[in-house]
């Protein structure tokens, strides 16, 4: 066996392997082309159902952020703007006033403002929020649902295995199109 | 840990404000919101649980417009397009580095460049090493895969079977942080390197098989480093990458080496490739200084008859009949072995996890309910479709555990045949599959590109050549 | 540069090594104690958390108790102001301390790196070379067999834990190899109560009387209960699930199916399906690109639009899944409605005009994933009729008009039942079976009855009852039966009678209006709702007689839609629900 010919030898089995290559990887990206018909694909976001949400609160320790990047967000639509918000307050609260006792959020991230008797208004200082759930809790229990938790877009690190998602009990947090990045509360079904 | 966007301020504790109506409430009013709650409780215990207009929203007397809920959207499309961009450009570049400009600097400035940019900057998601999970899951599951995903898990590979591991060169973040830690290496001996490079096989195995039930994504759920590109993340993977990176000072690329997954696919396309790696430009002198260069043991010996003296036709043909035996073993053994880890692996699927929990609770073996099992209730799904479905998870991964049991048992065979074959270059130079690509060793070659720049290194200059 | 560095002199060297190692050290200090300071913030973090501070729920239950005492609530208050401020602190800090880390750990390895440049020697070539290689082929051989012996010990191991934990479900091994994802079928009583199908569940547009409103006008807003928006136009009609209606809208660009409240008219959420190829689908103006009606099976819904784009969303929106079924090759434009059989998705995929070429095929799709479960190829041209579903001797069939055949299929296997060779043209109305006999009509073509209770094979010979061509041949729109008497639209816009037992003519009347959507039998009444809006209430004795008019002022092409006492009708561009005194 001479030199040379053991040279192009090589050669033509690198050639043989390059062309197995190319038609191994041209075959995975083909499928994935030809399926890619039947569904939909593009960016998709992580995202909690808020129907689904059963406010456990892991939302709030097993994002891989700390704090979360689970905020809870408030769709006034549905609010009912009651004195006894019961999101806003615990229950048997002593009073109804904004009171460190009274209140839900361990963060204090609700802000109760009048607007006229007997309604009262409920904002969510996002920047203080933690995603616990507490308040969307006693709103959903005793109450119209209308505070959620949501992911924050801008502060999700985008994780292709999302960590809350993984442990969510209700399988709440699926992956979402962008044009659904926010999922508002909805009414539910029977 | 992101408190950018916070402005904690004092007046927002409770009690230093109060509102005009909360600041009559006297012992009266207590009392009310007592009967309210006990009436709110009667509410709830009556009607089921579901979120409906319990309280329609006010029509207001003053004018009151609703607020609206400030969200802030994601990054988009474009960004990922970029990161492509920026993966291919990264590729290039590093085949410029490490086959035109022969530049242990520049792959060092791409190395940083990579750990900045697909490490601290885009923390590490999606990664190519992780998205041979999500190819896997798309292909079984018919559902959709974002392109660039596609493309992340693509062109490294392309690269690869024509030009080499230069993905890992400097490219891969994961790859990257571990060379800047390496230190002090220390050569590990041929055998063990050969033994624990059967690792990322069973990796690679494990981890399609999980992502191909949709069991789990392992690759990213036990990513050591990712933690440190978030800056943040729990104890215990902290500490694990700590361990790595600690490792990885002494033993060259430690995970790589012998447990990354995308490895596999990597070494099996750089065998192909049309340009390698070559030590040294021109002819080999055998000064071996290469051989001591590299940390991740990619030197190949060159064949020479010294290499294998005892080793007599008879002796060989005696081998392969072993190896073939050996081989024939395992693809019988693990494959039957593999088929029966379905239920181990199973029971790390949180679907199949409920299926269990719902039946220990229904057959009185736990009291109590976990939040998976009052909220599996609440769905109304039948025991029937919950246990199917858990069987047919468990089906899965036995099929699954089969084939991977062959996959392990070829894999097997397939290095032993190989321990067989002869080397067939002349002088030392890169074993082109396990070459990283990171160009250490052209800076200790004596011989250098160009005849009149040929040098001998004598025993006085041999000093300080490179950066470690 | 590089050059430079490796030129300076040994001293200088040891000297720059000496200092990048202080450099490098300093900074691995800096690092360890930040690190320990981080680790004891992380371990103690549980404390100073305000979502857990036991010290915190101990002062609200004593609140509690004494509601009265205000000096227990300022211990509170400032406990709890204290804790948040340390709470946000603590993550203030962490944050900050993890960038210090990073710097510390980045001036530790550029000064190890540093330090390693210069003062590390290379091995000499003689050292080299006096270790001579040596072969390492069965030491590499030994090596790779310990490994094959853990790998082995492993998989032994998860067998090992696996036999031991038994398996997971003990019952119905069998089904193991079924989908992963099961819907369980709705029950019949279910089935009944709603509107899941064009035409209702079983095709044949019945309710028996009750409460249904007799009177409504939109106009002066008598016994109209909510009227919504419907944002995008379409004939598709209306379907019905529980609290829930369905109905789909599309233009040239968008596809989309629409939920409302059914017991407030609310809007709930649009479910888009993106078209994959918008410029194959040219639409037949006439039609549209949302003529076929949606169905659902109470697990989800699904829509299909004239561009052969299927969506499937569960009830509460969420996609489930959309496939592109490939352009239909369609002269008026696609328009089949969806059937629900035995859990699967109908499709009626009548394309092409050539017999021969056609891929006219009838589908079933799985519900939970959307692939094609059986695919039955049909010797059809393009049609624009629905596939019905319809219990015959207890099973369910279903039931497909075409031209030139009408057949029948197995919803378990897709294989062909029966088939009859009778029609011809441009097929659009369905056909209906009532109590096992199958009524079907066609404009240029036939009408006629077939009894498919024993029908197997081709019964173009055997099992036809009775056929007849001459009088109230529709064009598209499908008849309606009590099982006595038959009523078709004739191509000339008349209203004919027929006895179903023989097909002998009873009446024929010229209708005033022109009529889009099917009619409906509402107890003992025939309802028909024309073009413009107006709904003809008749009854259903052996002579044409008007019972009285309702009106809705807005054009109506779609077919009405009934559950629980109330009227769903799709104006051009409203849904409106009507109910109240009967």
């Amino acid at each position: 066996m001479g030199e040379p010919s053991s040279k192009s030898r090589r050669e033509f089995l690198g050639l043989l392997g390059r062309g197995a290559g190319v038609v191994a990887l041209g075959g995975v990206l083909g499928t994935l082309i030809l399926r890619q018909r039947s569904a939909v694909a593009g960016e998709t976001l992580w995202q909690i159902d808020p129907l689904k949400c059963t406010h456990c609160g892991r939302c709030a320790t097993e994002c891989v952020l700390n704090p979360s990047a689970v905020r809870c967000m408030h769709a006034f639509a549905y609010c009912g703007y009651c004195d006894l918000c019961t999101g806003f307050f615990e229950a048997s609260a002593p009073a109804l006033n904004t009171g460190a006792e009274n209140q839900t959020c361990p963060t204090a991230a609700i802000r109760r403002s009048f607007v006229e008797e007997p309604y009262f208004e409920y904002t969510i200082d996002h920047d203080l929020c933690i995603g616990c759930a507490r308040c969307v809790k006693g709103c959903v229990s005793f109450g119209n649902g209308s505070l959620h938790l949501q992911i924050d877009q801008e502060l999700c690190r985008h994780c292709n295995r999302c960590s809350i998602a993984a442990n969510c009990p209700s399988n709440a947090i699926t992956r979402v199109e962008p044009s659904r990045q926010y999922i508002p509360p909805r009414v539910k079904g029977s | 840990m992101t408190t950018t966007r916070r402005s904690f301020t004092v007046d927002t504790l409770p009690g230093a404000m109060s509102d005009g109506a909360g600041a009559q409430q006297g012992m009266f009013s207590r009392f009310r919101s007592q009967i309210i709650w006990v009436f709110l409780l009667l509410i709830t215990l009556v009607t089921p649980a579901s979120a409906e207009e319990r309280f329609p929203p006010p029509e207001f007397r003053i004018s009151y417009s609703l607020p609206t809920q400030q969200v802030i959207k994601a990054r988009g499309e474009l960004w990922a397009a970029a990161d492509v961009l920026v993966l291919a450009a990264a590729l290039v570049v590093a085949a410029y580095f490490v086959h035109r400009k022969r530049s242990r600097v520049g792959v060092f400035v791409l190395t940083a460049f990579s750990i900045a940019y697909f490490g601290f900057y885009r923390e590490g998601c999606v990664c190519a090493v992780g998205s041979i999970q999500n190819v896997t899951a798309s292909l079984v599951s018919g559902g959709g895969l974002a392109w660039w995903i596609a493309a992340f898990f693509a062109l490294p590979l392309i690269t690869a079977l024509f030009a080499g591991r230069l993905f890992c060169a400097g490219v891969c973040p994961l790859g990257a942080i571990q060379d800047v830690m390496l230190w002090r290496p220390i050569q590990l001996p041929r055998w063990l390197e050969s033994s624990l490079g059967l690792f990322p096989h069973l990796y690679l195995g494990v981890a399609v098989l999980l992502a191909a039930t949709g069991t789990e994504f392992a690759i990213c759920r036990w990513d050591p480093f990712v933690g440190f590109f978030r800056m943040s993340g729990t104890l215990s993977m902290l500490l694990i990458g700590a361990a790595f990176l600690a490792g990885s000072m002494f033993v060259g690329r430690i995970y790589c080496r012998f447990i990354c997954p995308y490895s596999v696919l990597l070494r099996a396309f750089s065998r192909f490739a049309k340009w390698k790696v070559h030590v040294s430009p021109a002819e080999c002198t055998d000064c071996r200084l290469c051989e001591k260069s590299c940390s991740f043991g990619a030197i190949k010996q060159p064949a020479r008859d010294s290499d294998r003296p005892a080793v007599s036709r008879e002796a060989f043909r005696r081998r392969t009949r072993i190896t073939l035996a050996v081989g024939v073993a395992l693809l019988i053994l693990l494959p039957l072995l593999g088929y029966f880890t379905k239920g181990a692996l199973a029971r790390l699927d949180t679907r199949v996890d409920l299926a269990l929990r719902i039946q220990a609770e229904d057959s009185g073996r736990i009291q109590g309910t976990s939040e998976e099992s009052s909220a599996w209730r609440k769905t109304g799904e039948t025991t029937d479709v919950l246990y199917a479905r858990a069987a047919a998870i468990e089906y899965q991964l036995g099929i699954g555990g089969a084939l991977l049991g062959t996959w392990m048992a070829l894999a097997i065979t397939v290095r032993l045949m190989r321990q067989s074959l002869p080397a067939p270059v002349k002088g030392y130079d890169a074993d082109t599959a396990a070459c990283l690509g990171c160009a250490r060793c052209f800076d200790y070659c004596p011989v250098k590109r160009g005849s009149n720049e040929r040098v001998l290194v004598t025993t006085s200059s041999a000093s300080a050549r490179g950066s470690a | 540069m590089t050059q430079a560095l490796y030129n300076l002199s040994p001293v200088r060297r040891r000297d720059l090594a000496a200092a990048s190692r202080a450099c490098a050290a300093i900074s691995l200090l800096f690092c360890a104690v930040i690190a320990a300071m981080l680790l004891g913030m992380s371990l103690k973090d549980h404390q100073s958390n305000p979502l857990d501070a036991p010290v915190i729920d101990r002062l609200k239950s004593e609140i509690r108790q004494h509601p009265t005492d205000d000096s227990l609530k300022e211990t509170l208050r400032k406990k709890d102001a204290r804790l948040r401020a340390d709470f946000w602190w603590s993550r203030e800090a962490a944050t900050r301390a993890g960038y210090l880390l990073l710097a510390g750990a980045i001036v530790a390895v550029l000064g190890f790196k540093s330090a390693r440049f210069f003062d590390r020697p290379l091995p000499t070539l003689e050292q080299l070379q006096s270790s001579s290689p040596s072969s390492h082929i069965p030491a590499n051989c030994r090596a790779i067999a310990a490994s094959s012996l853990v790998i082995a010990a492993f998989f032994a191991a998860l067998t090992f834990f696996s036999l031991r934990a038994g398996p997971i479900v003990p019952i119905r091994a069998p089904e193991a190899a079924q989908p992963l994802a099961t819907i369980t079928p709705p029950s019949p009583a279910d089935l009944q109560s709603a509107w899941p199908t064009w035409r209702g569940h079983d095709g044949a547009a019945r309710v028996a009387s009750g409460a249904w409103p007799a009177r409504w006008n939109a106009a002066t807003n008598e016994n109209i209960l909510w009227k919504s928006p419907i944002p995008l136009p379409g004939h598709s009609s209306p379907i019905l699930w529980k609290d829930r209606l369905f109905v789909t809208g599309a233009d040239a660009t968008h596809r989309e199916l629409y939920a409302f409240d059914i017991a407030t008219g609310r809007f709930l959420w649009t479910g888009k399906v993106s078209p994959t190829d918008t410029t194959a689908a040219t639409s037949f103006e006439e039609t549209g690109f949302a003529a076929p009606t949606p169905a659902t099976d109470g697990t989800n819904v699904y829509a299909i639009f004239a561009s052969g784009d299927v969506g499937a969303f569960d009830l509460q929106g969420v996609s489930v899944w959309t496939r592109h079924l490939g352009p239909p090759a369609s002269q008026y434009t696609y328009a089949a409605s969806l059937a629900i059989a035995s859990g699967k998705l109908i499709v009626q995929w009548d394309v092409g005009e050539d017999r021969q070429k056609s891929a006219s095929a009838l589908l079933a799709l799985d519900t939970a994933t959307g692939r094609t479960l059986w695919r039955t190829p049909r010797d059809a041209v393009n049609s624009w009729s629905s596939p019905i579903v319809a219990e015959v001797d207890g099973t369910p069939q279903i039931i497909t008009a075409g031209n030139p055949w009408i057949a029948a299929y197995d919803p378990a296997t897709g294989a062909e039942l029966w088939k009859a060779k009778l029609m011809d043209g441009d097929v659009a109305a369905s056909p209906i079976c009532i109590d096992g006999i199958v009524y079907l009509a066609n404009d240029r073509a036939i009408m006629a009855a077939i009894d498919a209770r024993k029908a197997r094979g081709d019964v173009t010979a055997s099992a036809v009852r009775w056929k007849q061509s001459d009088d109230g041949l529709p064009e598209f729109i499908s008849p309606i039966s009590d099982g006595k008497l038959l009523w078709t639209f004739g191509g000339n816009g008349s209203l004919f009678c027929f006895d179903t037992k023989d097909g002998t003519k009873l009446w024929e009347q010229e209708f005033p209006s022109i009529v889009r959507a099917s009619p409906a039998l509402v107890g003992n009444e025939l309802w028909i709702t024309d073009a413009k809006g107006q709904t003809h209430i008749l009854s259903t004795g052996r002579t044409y007689e008007q019972l009285r008019e309702n009106t809705l002022g807005e054009p109506v092409s779609a077919n009405l839609a009934f559950a629980a006492g109330k009227v769903f009708i799709r104006g051009k561009s409203n849904m409106y629900c009507i109910g109240g005194k009967p």
